[in-house]
């Protein structure tokens, strides 16, 4: 593996108001029974820092019971997207339905992006579970998802309060800021 | 001159080349390479996926990654570049994963 692209990563430096963009976000799709996700964006290095929730919701995305997916031209107006930010795809966060542990499936570990240090979340409870503590928590390394303890997050997720994150929606059109959620 | 890249294209020293970018979301930073106007989209493809280490597969599904400009998806990759090139002499390419769901789907 080239480690160019994908400098390791000690710490994910995550906002407060991202989690709640990322909570919200999912509403909308638990509310009909179905998945749904958002995009964690940012600028990458030792200290990654989460600058924007991206939500994928319309033309090229497919929220349903047990899945939720993303087609490439919605991956494509990401990237372009970020790459006018020098920002990167630092985490995919998505909702497991009621009843369905919150931790990755066989599905997911196949279908998630597969680059080093690239953080996969799972919120449980059809996305009502609001405590990240109870999210679960897993970090592409050495060619699989593994899943990140307590005692790991501790150290290297730093939950802040102090900076407002982004929040942008995207299709396979474009993305576009997203003022109330 | 001519000398062999390590992507193994040949850079001629053609004032034609073309300075190709390729992006891949959850890298920090994108591919760069010059390419003479004839080489083709699949060359660059190649040499995309090896920088970023990820390669197409068949699990029970099909993995395949596309190159994307403009929106759209590079389907054709027996095109040479040059085919793409609205402008100048840059290419802004974008590398992107289809997953095509299996027969158990």
């Amino acid at each position: 593996m080239n480690a160019r692209p994908y400098p390791a990563i000690d710490v994910w430096e995550l906002d407060r108001s991202a989690i709640g963009a990322t909570i919200a976000a999912v509403q909308r799709p638990a509310h009909d029974g179905k998945e749904g996700g958002v995009f964690w964006i940012g600028t990458r290095g030792q200290t990654s820092v989460v600058r924007a929730v991206v939500i994928p919701a319309g033309e090229g995305v497919v929220e349903a019971a047990t899945f939720w997916r993303v087609t490439p031209e919605v991956f494509g107006a990401v990237s372009r997207w970020a790459s006018e930010r020098a920002w990167s795809l630092l985490g995919i966060c998505h909702t497991h339905g009621e009843g369905i542990p919150a931790k990755l499936s066989i599905q997911d570990r196949a279908h998630l992006v597969r680059a080093p240090g690239v953080l996969a979340v799972v919120i449980g409870s059809g996305g009502r579970e609001d405590n990240p503590q109870r999210w679960g928590w897993y970090e592409f390394a050495s060619g699989a998802y593994r899943a990140i303890g307590p005692g790991e997050r501790q150290r290297r997720l730093r939950l802040t309060s102090d900076a407002d994150t982004e929040v942008w929606a995207a299709d396979r059109r474009g993305c576009r800021p997203v003022a109330n959620l | 001159m001519t000398t062999a890249s390590e992507t193994g294209a040949v850079l001629t020293g053609d004032p034609r080349e073309i300075q190709v970018t390729v992006d891949y979301l959850p890298a920090a930073e994108p591919f760069h390479h010059r390419y003479t106007p004839e080489t083709l989209a699949e060359i660059v493809r190649e040499a995309a996926m090896k920088f970023f280490g990820v390669q197409d597969r068949q699990e029970r599904d099909t993995y395949h990654y596309f190159l994307e400009i403009h929106g759209t998806r590079i389907t054709d990759t027996s095109q040479p570049i040059s085919t793409f090139l609205e402008h100048g002499h840059e290419l802004h390419f974008h590398l992107v994963e289809q997953i095509t769901p299996g027969s158990l789907w």
